[in-house]
């Protein structure tokens, strides 16, 4: 096994195949991705072996995103049904979005009456993209989203790039803000399931995720569905964007904020198109430049 | 026709004894010892399976995939989900866990003679006892409400073996027909099937290795003989060590867990003893399979992805 992992790094890892015994020993508890087989920890997933203390759990190197109460998720709406909106986000089950858990325009604190459970495809219907937070999960192990502050909802003015969500890690910022010349703004919203949005970013960086003081053109322009003008430097930018998002996940590096900034810079003087197909040597020159 | 009680499960009219279990009269004559080895087309023994090619994550799309060669049977398995149940008709659909479901093709091109693809029974039936051979090895009580696609397409079905001993073997082989093929197909259907789904992370007991056996009347005795893995060629050629082909088993084994999770016989085999032991033994050569092929791809197809530049591969 001639890897470019070295050898050390490799004998580290505890690599086990479905129905591979992990460990005898019984002092040891079941986490993910194991089960009891008698005295027996007996893998169910092909993984790595991880170790916490006394629990013992197999990570896949490819699993579906099972998100975390507070993720930020991109996901696309694939039904609209009574008091709820079906959200897909490439988890085992779709998500529900309350209409309860939603802004309505108008105002926050108003009541939901009948006539607005008519009208939520006005609001959001099939097929558009949103932002949101996981609020909670329900006893068959679907998720709850809300949409309850200004920084999340419906999604316009920009691109969906799909990475594998292992490559995305929990930070403090997944609303980023780019400044790629001056008077070129992008905004990428780093959903934890995998979905990223890339998108023209607005004039100035502290709009985002403040505090909604909302009035009454905010709270409709939050459900509209016309994109915004964008010029031609514009779309190259949010495409360049997009493609070096993909070039790193090609590279099965993570994505992180000051990452993609690295990437951005080394593939400039290659073309747009061209990016992924050379992700090997952007993301070389984009790591040797940390 | 009406006054028959649809309510009340009819019995056939006449009863038959099943099966002649393990009848004394039948003496099962193990075809060890009288059986000459090479009378296989690429020398093997008849316990002996054909080399095996596998590997991984070979649809970039999919959630899992994986890509499989038996003598001349390619296939490939892409596997998409666990996912969220689209059908709109959830009524009969009361148990809490997940479900499967297998699609199984065959492309136009996988036959000697090119066809426009048709649905067919055969791939049907196919895919159904692919589902029944891996539904025991997922632990689909982990995933109410979602559904694991799995869709296997057929890219070769052709007769024929990779070995230099069919140049020097002088029998004239019969042109293959498909539809004696699809049972020959499935025992790798299923191994593919496992491994992509292993590939896609989904949870599962133990990966599902399967394993045909051929089981042959000998033309001079009455007695039976079997051949594990059988190819096209051993399936049709008449002559061959003297014996006609009476039916075949398919095995689908968990061989870490050490259970059986389908068998699929079919043809008229009488003699269950013999059948038993053929099973046997395939149940020796998945365990086989699992260790040196299934494992070796997904341990190789964990080390390419953690360094782009390897590739993998694995043969018996």
């Amino acid at each position: 096994m001639d890897t470019e992992m070295g050898e050390a790094e490799h004998a580290m890892l505890h690599f086990v195949t479905p129905g591979e015994t992990v460990t005898a020993d019984t002092v040891f508890m079941r986490g993910h991705g194991t089960y009891n087989d008698g005295e027996e920890l007996v893998a169910t997933v092909a993984g790595v072996v991880e170790r916490i203390n006394k629990l013992i759990s197999v990570k896949p190197l490819r699993a579906r995103f099972s998100g975390e109460i507070g993720d930020v998720v991109v996901g696309r709406i694939s039904e609209v049904t009574q008091k709820r909106w079906r959200v897909n986000m490439g988890a085992r089950q779709d998500a529900a979005l309350l209409l309860a858990a939603v802004n309505l325009p108008g105002g926050e604190l108003r009541r939901r009456s009948e006539s607005d459970e008519l009208q939520m495809r006005q609001l959001l219907s099939e097929g558009d993209m949103i932002s949101a937070e996981i609020q909670g999960f329900f006893q068959d192990g679907s998720a709850s989203l809300h949409t309850r502050s200004l920084k999340y909802g419906k999604l316009r003015s920009g691109s969906l790039v799909t990475v594998p969500s292992s490559l995305v890690k929990r930070s403090k910022a997944h609303f980023l803000h780019y400044t790629l010349s001056p008077g070129l703004h992008v905004d990428v919203i780093l959903g934890m399931n995998g979905f990223v949005w890339v998108s023209k970013g607005s004039k100035d960086a502290n709009k985002k995720g403040d505090v909604p003081n909302s009035t009454q053109e905010d709270a409709d322009a939050l459900y509209a569905n016309v994109n915004e003008p964008i010029t031609n430097e514009e779309r190259m930018a949010i495409a360049r964007v997009s493609n070096c998002i993909l070039a790193i996940a090609k590279e099965s590096e993570l994505i992180t904020e000051a990452f993609i900034l690295l990437v951005h810079e080394a593939s400039l003087r290659i073309d747009c198109k061209d990016i992924v197909a050379n992700s090997k040597q952007i993301i070389d020159a984009a790591k040797m430049s940390y | 026709m009406d006054s028959v009680d649809r309510k009340r499960i009819h019995g056939p009219d006449k009863s038959v004894l099943p099966l002649p279990l393990l009848d004394s009269q039948h003496e099962s004559v193990t075809s060890k010892t009288t059986l000459n080895p090479s009378a296989r087309f690429d020398g093997r023994t008849h316990e002996e399976v054909r080399p095996l090619f596998a590997r991984t994550a070979m649809v970039s799309q999919a959630n899992g995939s994986a890509y499989i060669e038996v003598g001349c049977i390619k296939i490939i398995c892409a596997v998409y989900g666990p996912k969220q149940i689209t059908t709109k008709s959830k009524s009969g659909d009361h148990h809490s866990g997940g479900r499967i479901s297998c699609d199984v093709r065959l492309a136009p091109f996988a036959g000697l003679k090119r066809k426009g693809y048709m649905k067919d029974t055969n791939e049907h039936s196919l895919a159904k006892n692919l589902a029944t051979a891996l539904t025991p090895s997922l632990l689909l009580a982990h995933l109410p409400k979602s559904q694991i696609d799995i869709h296997i397409q057929i890219l070769q079905a052709t007769a024929g073996h990779v070995s230099a001993s069919s140049t020097s073997s002088a029998t004239v082989l019969p042109p293959p027909s498909f539809a004696t093929n699809l049972s020959l197909l499935l025992s790798p259907c299923i191994t593919v099937a496992s491994l992509a789904l292993a590939d896609a992370g989904i949870e599962m007991m133990d990966s599902v290795v399967g394993c045909s056996v051929g089981l042959f009347r000998r033309t001079d005795k009455n007695s039976l003989f079997w051949m594990v893995d059988p190819s096209e060629e051993e399936r049709e050629t008449r002559a061959l060590g003297g014996g006609v082909w009476v039916g075949n088993a398919v095995v689908g084994v968990m061989p870490s867990v050490g259970r059986i999770s389908g068998l699929v016989v079919d043809g008229d085999v009488g003699d269950v003893g013999v059948l038993m032991e053929a099973v046997n033994v395939c149940v020796d050569a998945c365990a086989k399979v699992h260790d040196v092929v299934v494992k070796k791809a997904l341990v190789d197809g964990f080390h390419a992805a953690s360094s782009p530049v390897s590739g993998s591969s694995s043969a018996v």
